[in-house]
């Protein structure tokens, strides 16, 4: 009889903790189920017309032609450049950092905050901050490297690349060098906070007892610190990756809407996400929309294929407590 | 080795900038090859002290010597101390066999000395395998050769505390220091370990300093105690011996595990007297209020003696305690004997053994025992 009555208690906690979830579960529905569904169905419309809704038949043809398309191909390895390269650099630099910071006891506050600001920096402001950094004719950059005797570098510039393939190259490697800076300074502040509350948690008892064992700093950081931050940077990683791969309003911001310097008509700096915001600008003309859905799921495979390699993978090196 | 601490004062500033004075004006010294243990309450500078010794610490002043050496100012991977933690601090990314080599492979002064070993026996062909075997010896030794693979959270308190101990002496130091390594452990393992303890410092014969809140423990292992109150020395020696002849009313309350009797008591003409009864003559105290300690068991119901009246009879497992209201409202704890048990609401007479009767001035020194 007590077993029945607990029994009903328990389906109707149960009910309640639906309950409770249902407005989270709608607005999910709403926000997110609904419209991925209809990307991914839309992705795969035929000359979808965006204003009619009509469309030719369900074809893959919207997905051959992206593959297609130069243009996407270096949306992909713009992004892979912010995700594979700058984020890893980002987070090296801000663990090395925080670990700093963690060591000295003066002051420590006062760099936090100092590091935390890009945090609370608009991405516009900073990016067209950055920009005037490495301008060409009045930049900081530049000012500093003449009062070395060197001369101006002309940073996020494409003026006379046309037609010059070894031109067009090194005026890429400039703008990615501008956009490898920005990248590591907008991604490092939060990244040092996480580390330094992850390091904060660290017991000091395991520096103690390799300080009486006489391990050097460096080998300390590497057999101790490094793989007992692990959990931390794992999640630092992969929520940094997610954000790399969504860059779009940075690249606005440093290379202007057409995603490259004056002079390029090749959108050289373009983003996953920039090529579909392109597709959905020309929302007028058909197919233009089912190609940024097709652009989107793409993008939605990748990250869900490097998120699960990454938990995989974590499950060898990452520490758990 | 022996260890002696010369005016050591130890002083931390807080967060808000006070001074907190953690050892002050400490001298001590530790016979080479004994168990030496430091008690007292929490925040008393236990810990503490054993850090100067490690040279975690830096000392505000004074000096450290081992043997004849001043290591005052050295790191303290040149000491050669191992440790063992409050809480073991084993490194729980690490295997039990990576912890316990932790060391060997890490350090560069202790691989330099494995090296020239390796020179002098030729019985280990390769590095690995000296370190292979160091860690195998010293595994035995704690008796967890069969754990090597496990990671520290699967293995119980007790296990990982060998853990904690093997990592220490697998470096083969000249001092172990043992940081409270028993609080964690429930009562009947606590036992069983603290006589392990005891075992393995036997065999290696290694200067040892065992810090514990717990008197008991302290009473039990240690060849010599030293026991301090707010970073100050309050007395060392021969554990029995500071139980016998505490020092000072604290000493005496603090150490002992029933609690001593204090009772007011005063001194007139050479004679101790507890309300209008004699305890004692020949008492070399000038006249006035005192406080009288005497230890449960140094009360024995005689013929003759003080007169009492019995309010309470308390059985704990085998002991058997009773207290007892004198005359003038002060009470007495002592233990009862089996055979002749006494109830609630009798009326009997107490004497006090030779020596049992520990005398305090009102500073809480000891002026007198008879
Ligand atoms: N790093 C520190 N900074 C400031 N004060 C400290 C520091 N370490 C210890 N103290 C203070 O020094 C005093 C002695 O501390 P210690 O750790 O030696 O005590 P303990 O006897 O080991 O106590 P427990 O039995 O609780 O471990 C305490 O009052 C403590 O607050
Ligand atoms: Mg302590």
């Amino acid at each position: 009889m007590l077993r029945f009555k607990l029994a009903r208690q328990r389906g109707n906690m149960n009910m309640f903790a639906y309950l409770y979830l249902l407005p989270a579960f709608v607005l999910l529905g709403i926000f997110t189920i609904y419209p991925l569904i209809n990307t991914i169905i839309t992705s795969f419309r035929l000359d979808y017309r965006f204003l009619t809704g009509d469309f030719v038949r369900f074809s893959a043809q919207h997905y051959v032609d992206i593959l297609r398309d130069p243009v996407f191909w270096r949306a992909c390895i713009n992004t892979a450049f912010i995700a594979f390269i700058c984020v890893p650099a980002s987070m090296a630099a801000a663990m090395g950092t925080a670990t700093l910071l963690h060591s000295i006891k003066r002051l420590k506050g006062f760099f936090t905050t100092l590091y935390f600001l890009p945090e609370v920096t608009n991405i516009m402001a900073a990016g067209m901050v950055f920009a005037l950094l490495f301008n060409n004719n009045f930049g900081l950059i530049n000012m500093v490297l003449g009062w070395f005797g060197f001369d101006p570098v002309a940073w996020i510039s494409g003026v006379g690349i046309a037609g010059s393939r070894e031109l067009y190259m090194q005026a890429y490697l400039r703008c990615l060098f501008v956009l490898f800076v920005y990248s590591v300074w907008s991604g490092f502040s939060l990244q040092v906070i996480l580390f330094l509350g992850a390091l904060s948690r660290i017991n000091p008892q395991y520096y103690q007892a390799s300080s009486i064992d006489g391990v050097g700093r460096w080998k300390t950081f590497w057999k101790i610190t490094f793989p007992l931050l692990s959990p931390t940077t794992l999640y630092v990683y992969i929520t940094s990756a997610i954000i790399a791969f969504r860059a779009f309003a940075a690249i606005v911001a440093l290379f202007g809407p057409t995603y490259g310097p004056l002079g390029d008509d090749s959108r050289m700096m373009i983003t996953i996400v920039g090529y579909i915001m392109d597709s959905l600008g020309n929302y007028l003309s058909p197919g233009a929309v089912s190609m940024a859905s097709a652009a989107a799921v793409v993008l939605l495979v990748i990250i869900m294929v490097l998120t699960a390699l990454q938990m995989r993978l974590s499950k060898r090196w990452v520490h758990y407590s | 080795m022996q260890v002696r601490f010369e005016s050591v004062t130890k002083q931390f500033q807080d967060k808000r900038k006070r001074i907190v004075t953690a050892v002050d004006n400490l001298s001590l010294t530790i016979e080479s090859g004994k168990l030496m243990g430091f008690l007292g309450p929490s925040g008393c500078g236990k810990s503490t002290s054993l850090f100067i010794i490690a040279g975690i610490h830096h000392l505000t002043s004074g000096r450290i010597w081992f043997d004849e050496r001043d290591v005052s100012v050295l790191p303290p991977e040149k000491r050669g101390v191992g440790m063992v933690f409050q809480n073991y601090a084993l490194y729980p990314h690490l295997t039990v066999r990576q912890n316990i080599e932790f060391p060997l492979v890490n350090s560069k002064e202790i691989k330099n000395r494995l090296k020239a070993e390796l020179v002098k026996e030729a019985a280990y062909g390769s590095m690995k395998e000296l370190v292979a075997a160091r860690v195998m010896e010293t595994a035995k030794l704690v008796e967890i050769e069969d754990y090597l693979d496990r990671k520290p959270a699967e293995l119980s308190g007790g296990q990982q505390q060998r853990v904690a101990i093997a990592r220490a002496v697998v470096k083969r130091p000249s001092i172990l220091l043992l940081d409270e390594p028993l609080s964690n452990l429930d009562a009947r393992l606590r036992v069983q370990t603290r006589e392990e303890i005891k075992r393995i410092q036997r065999k290696i014969g290694i200067t040892t300093v065992f810090v514990t809140h717990d008197q008991e423990e302290a009473l039990s292992i240690c060849d010599e105690i030293l026991i301090m109150k707010d970073g100050l020395f309050q007395q060392a020696g021969n554990p029995q011996e500071i139980y016998d002849r505490p020092a000072n009313r604290f000493v005496a309350e603090f150490f002992g595990g029933v609690p001593m009797n204090m009772l007011q008591a005063h001194v007139k003409n050479k004679t101790l007297l507890l309300g209008d009864d004699e305890l004692r003559t020949e008492v070399h105290l000038p006249d006035g209020e005192v406080s009288v300690g005497i230890r449960p068991e140094s009360v024995v119901p005689e013929a003759s003696g003080l007169a009492v009246t019995v309010r309470e009879v308390r059985r704990q497992g085998g002991i058997s305690t009773a207290v007892a209201e004198l005359r003038d409202g002060q009470t007495i704890c002592f233990f009862q004997e089996s055979r002749h048990p006494v109830t609630i609401g009798q009326e009997i007479k107490l004497d006090f053994c030779n020596d049992g009767i520990c005398i305090f001035n009102q500073a809480g020194e000891k002026v007198f025992q008879c």
